[in-house]
């Protein structure tokens, strides 16, 4: 279990706020040498589909896990029972069927999020909502949590470490290790 | 419009069904005047079209009075003295019921279409007779004798059918003889000979050689020889391999490589349709270990062309304390083809067997070769002379065709002369077979007999009351010295020709197996890691072999309902092994809100191809566009030998799933290498885009499998009004009933048969009984076939036991 995340703990939403302050400052600069111009830009860059950054389970593990980056706020873009059943430590819930982002409410546009939804399919709905609130450090999380959880990294529900990871249906369970189903 | 017009007009209908060329054009249809005269026009066929409470009729030879009485679902209970006297009346009835089809059928196989319908069926007879078929009928009758008892059943046959030739009246003449101003030809007995040709052709005709010929022109030898395997990639082999599951093939996939250099065009490519046809068939029966009643229980369902009227008619043979039989024949059949008796019951699917081979002879002219060179010598090429005539008997056409010791000899597109050797060509009869099967006592000796059939080959099953049951395929399966017949040989020696046959203990078989069951949907018979002898190539996809034996295999006390239920079951092998695959590469090639899109559709699947089911297109749609962009290396150009091969059969892009890296999935026409994830998506995609351009919004009426895909049933001769279109069936192209795109082919017949203490049978088949349009026994089983339910078949005794009788007819000797 060398790829885990350290804990299990939650950071709070300030120390995200913070981090994505520093990352807009650090990132901004680093991006292409130029300073982020207006929010209608960043909406246009972060609503364009397939500028949309990717991050393997591996690199959000490292990701999570260096002190020199801002961690991300991972969010979790499946319905409630979905969620319910387990999720990634630390993840806030969207549910797609009524894109709410109260969850999101107190975190800075500049906060680099990383979204999931099961399988890792990369639907508009998923980035669309966040970059017309504003959001313009998205990435998604490839193979989603199915992969995730297929490469041995932990998931949690309302009492800690589980298992099960929901299936979706039966053809998106087949992308899921046995082991996985409820 | 004189009758010749009309039979010009009727003529090109009827080159329209038989030649598959579209040739009913409205502007071909004949005027209505003459059709409507009321005299002797359709109303005629009306007043004629249901058959009279009672009714009397002469049969020379007739050894003693014949009594039928037709039930409520028109199906003829024949009670003869004797087998002889049975047939004869079988051949009356079919007549009475189905004349035009008979000879239409019989003339197909004789290649004499054009004395029906004049010259525009020359290319189709011509077609017949270079085959050799009319040259083999006429050396089979001559094997035959003038004694044998097959000679005597194809006889007694025809004394039925031209006894009722002989007496009809102008106002029972069938309506397509009115449509061609024409009179029924006398039946020869031959024709039986003929009709079995026709069937030979229609279930073993393949082009193994032209077709790996092509595609090695362009992907080179030895990826055309894995585009049409002699090993399919998945086995699930008819003679049980002790596996209990499916054996997926682990050999190498070769890569497209560069073009063979020497390419054989011995025959003009004709068109690239899939590799996956619609015709086959299933049986499988269960033992009495896995049914629910411990008693045997068989099903069968072939698949063939659905025409109207259909190519199976019901009929029930009874003579006392010889046989008893009830089933389908196929009219022209002295024999019930399909079917059960009082102790046992049998159906058939067909082996999809190499059987055809074909070797580069060398001639002495290349134009008018009279000689051919075998083993360092020249040897006489035979000859024999086609005359076809037109319907008045004018002389339309003369061939001259030639023959090696091996068969026809033809001039291929690229001037080569390739000759033939087709085991239907050297059919030892097997008539009487058949016949004589239907009075076994139980399933061995039942199969005893029928080791007698020799083509087509077919995977015979039978079931007894004692709990057997068996399968073996059966027919001739030659030997050969080159270990193959896929690719051409070498003419001008010996050495290349066929030594023999399988023995009957060599064929792929099982009786009685551990497993408590057997099953055949025309995929490879015997597992090549059991039996590594080369029986073909180029497989159809196991799909059907593969979802049966899952029932089977997951059902331990099965019903009579639940054989019925599996003959439309909604669900398919293939899907569950390509879904999987589109979803991951979606997962996998993520960043597309279509490919999103189409993901999340295609997942909200059952699975299922129900007629209500709205996701089912979806798929249908990906596989297609799938094996469109996967095999873009087999579409050619055009010029020289690079002409577009067929799609090799959809297993074969499953075992390259396997492979995602494989140079299949590269797009040769692209800069970028596409891998397997790339093409998946792209399909995906692309069927997304199709689906919803021809049929809306997804979650709209549009996507219902129903509104779909259909079946349509024409008429033999394709007149518009009297087929049966836009049917809503239950099925996809990879179930077990077949429904595919061109919606013509499917379960031409279907029967269920518990062997308890007393036999019982359930059937249907799309259609009725009667040729005639106006009858009520025209469609009258269609609905039943459409929900894919059966109806009961009965077989009284006695005369007396028929109950309510709809028809009575009594035969008589003629004096």
């Amino acid at each position: 279990m060398a790829k885990s995340p350290p804990s299990g703990k939650r950071f709070p939403v300030r120390t995200y706020v913070f981090f994505g302050v520093l990352a807009l400052v650090l990132l901004g600069f680093l991006w292409d040498g130029s300073p982020l111009g207006s929010l209608a830009v960043r909406k246009a860059v972060t609503a364009k589909f397939s500028t949309v950054r990717r991050v393997s389970p591996d690199e959000l593990v490292a990701w999570s896990r260096d002190p020199n980056r801002p961690p991300p706020l991972l969010v979790d873009f499946r319905p409630p029972e979905q969620y319910r059943m387990s999720h990634i430590d630390g993840a806030v819930n969207v549910d797609p069927a009524a894109p709410d982002l109260a969850g999101l409410r107190r975190v800075t546009p500049e906060t680099p999020l990383v979204v999931y939804d099961g399988p890792g399919l990369l639907g508009a709905a998923m980035v669309s909502g966040l970059s017309e609130a504003g959001f313009t450090r998205v990435s998604h999380l490839e193979g989603g949590l199915f992969r995730w959880v297929n490469e041995g990294h932990p998931v949690v529900d309302d009492a800690g470490p589980t298992t099960a990871v929901h299936p979706i249906n039966f053809w998106w369970g087949r992308l899921l290790k046995s082991a996985h189903h409820p | 419009m004189t009758p010749a017009r009309a039979g010009t007009a009727a003529a090109a209908l009827v080159l329209g069904v038989l030649g598959g060329l579209s040739l009913a054009a409205p502007g071909s249809l004949p005027r209505l005047g003459p059709f409507l005269d009321p005299a002797h026009g359709v109303f005629a066929v009306a007043r004629t079209a249901e058959l009279p409470a009672h009714a009397l009729a002469d049969i020379p030879h007739l050894g003693a009075p014949v009594e039928v009485r037709y039930d409520a679902r028109g199906v003829p209970h024949i009670f003869a003295a004797g087998e002889l006297d049975a047939i004869r009346a079988l051949g009356y009835v079919v007549a009475r019921d189905r004349l035009f089809q008979l000879e239409l059928q019989a003339r197909a196989g004789a290649g004499t279409l054009t004395e029906l319908v004049g010259a525009r069926a020359l290319p189709l007879d011509q077609e017949t007779r270079a085959l050799g078929l009319p040259d083999a009928a006429e050396r089979s009758l001559a094997a035959l004798g003038d004694t044998t008892r097959g000679r005597r059943l194809i006889e007694a046959y025809a004394d039925g059918v031209n006894a009722w030739i002989d007496q009809l009246a102008r106002a029972q003449l069938p309506l397509e003889y009115r449509l061609l101003g024409r009179r029924p030809a006398r039946w020869a007995p031959e024709n039986a000979l003929h009709l079995f040709n026709r069937m030979g052709w229609v279930l073993t005709q393949s082009d193994l050689e032209r077709r790996k010929a092509a595609a090695a022109a362009l992907v080179g030898p030895a990826a055309a020889d894995f585009l049409y395997p002699v090993e399919s990639p998945l086995q699930e082999p008819i003679q049980p391999s002790g596996l209990g599951a499916p054996r997926a093939g682990t050999e190498p996939v070769p890569e497209p490589g560069p073009p063979a250099p020497d390419t054989v065009l011995a025959m003009e490519p004709a068109g690239a349709p899939a590799s996956d046809h619609a015709l086959g068939s299933n049986n499988w029966a269960v033992g009495p270990r896995r049914s629910a009643t411990g008693h045997a229980l068989l099903a069968g369902d072939p698949h063939l062309e659905l025409t109207l009227p259909s190519i199976w008619y019901e009929a029930h043979l009874v003579v006392p304390d010889s046989l008893d039989v009830h089933g389908v024949t196929i009219p022209g059949a002295p024999a019930i083809v399909i079917g059960f008796t009082r102790q046992l019951a049998w159906t058939f699917t067909n082996v999809e067997a190499d059987l055809q081979d074909r070797w580069l002879e060398v001639v002495d002219d290349a134009t008018r070769p009279a000689r051919y060179r075998l083993d360092g010598t020249w040897r006489p090429l035979r000859t024999r002379v086609e005359t076809y005539r037109g319907p008045g008997g004018a002389v339309l056409a003369v061939d001259t065709l030639r023959f090696t010791h091996r068969g026809p000899l033809t001039r291929g597109a690229d001037g080569r002369w390739v000759s033939l050797r087709w085991t239907v060509l050297e059919a030892a009869p097997a008539l009487d077979a058949l016949a004589a099967a239907a009075r076994a006592a139980d399933a061995r000796a039942w199969l005893a007999t029928m080791r007698a059939w020799a083509a087509p080959p077919q995977n015979l099953l039978v079931a007894d009351r004692a709990g057997h049951i068996a399968l073996r395929s059966t027919g001739r399966f030659p030997r050969r010295p080159t270990a193959r017949g896929d690719h051409y040989l070498r003419g001008d020696t010996s050495a290349t020709d066929w030594a023999g046959d399988w023995t009957v203990a060599e064929m792929p078989q099982a009786q009685d197996p551990p497993q408590g069951f057997v099953a055949s949907a025309n995929q490879q018979p015997v597992d090549p890691a059991e039996f590594p002898r080369y029986l073909g190539a180029g497989w159809l996809s196991p799909w059907r072999a593969l979802r049966i034996n899952a029932l089977l295999r997951s059902h331990d006390t099965v019903t009579v309902d639940d054989m019925r239920r599996f003959q439309t079951d909604p669900r398919s092998a293939a899907a569950e092994r390509f879904v999987p695959a589109f979803l991951a590469a979606a997962a996998a090639r993520a960043g597309s809100d279509t490919l999103a899109r189409a993901a999340a559709l295609l997942a909200e699947w059952n699975g299922e191809f129900t007629v209500d089911n709205r996701r089912a297109v979806l798929f249908e749609a990906a596989v297609d566009a799938l094996q469109e962009r996967l095999w873009d290396e087999l579409a050619g150009d055009g010029t020289g030998s690079r002409r577009a091969v067929p799609r090799p059969a959809l297993v074969l892009a499953w075992r390259l799933l396997a492979v995602p890296a494989s140079k299949w999935w590269d797009h040769p026409s692209t800069s970028r290498v596409e891998d397997r994830d790339d093409v998946l998506a792209e399909a995906l995609v692309a069927a997304y885009h199709a689906v919803r351009e021809r049929h809306g919004d997804p979650a709209g009426d549009g996507w219902r499998w129903g509104a779909v895909r259909t079946v349509s049933i024409p008429h033999l001769l394709h007149l518009p009004g009297f087929g049966a279109g836009g049917l809503a069936v239950q099925g996809g192209s990879t179930t077990l009933n077949p429904v595919t795109a061109g919606g013509g082919f499917g379960a031409s017949w279907r029967m269920v048969v518990e062997l308890g203490d007393s036999v019982r049978a359930w059937g249907t088949y799309p259609g009725g009984q009667s040729g005639n349009p106006a009858s009520r026994r025209y469609l009258d089983r269609l609905p039943l076939w459409v929900e894919g339910d059966l109806a009961p078949l009965t077989s009284p005794g006695t005369v007396g036991a028929v109950g309510e009788s709809s028809a009575a007819l009594t035969l008589r000797p003629a004096p």
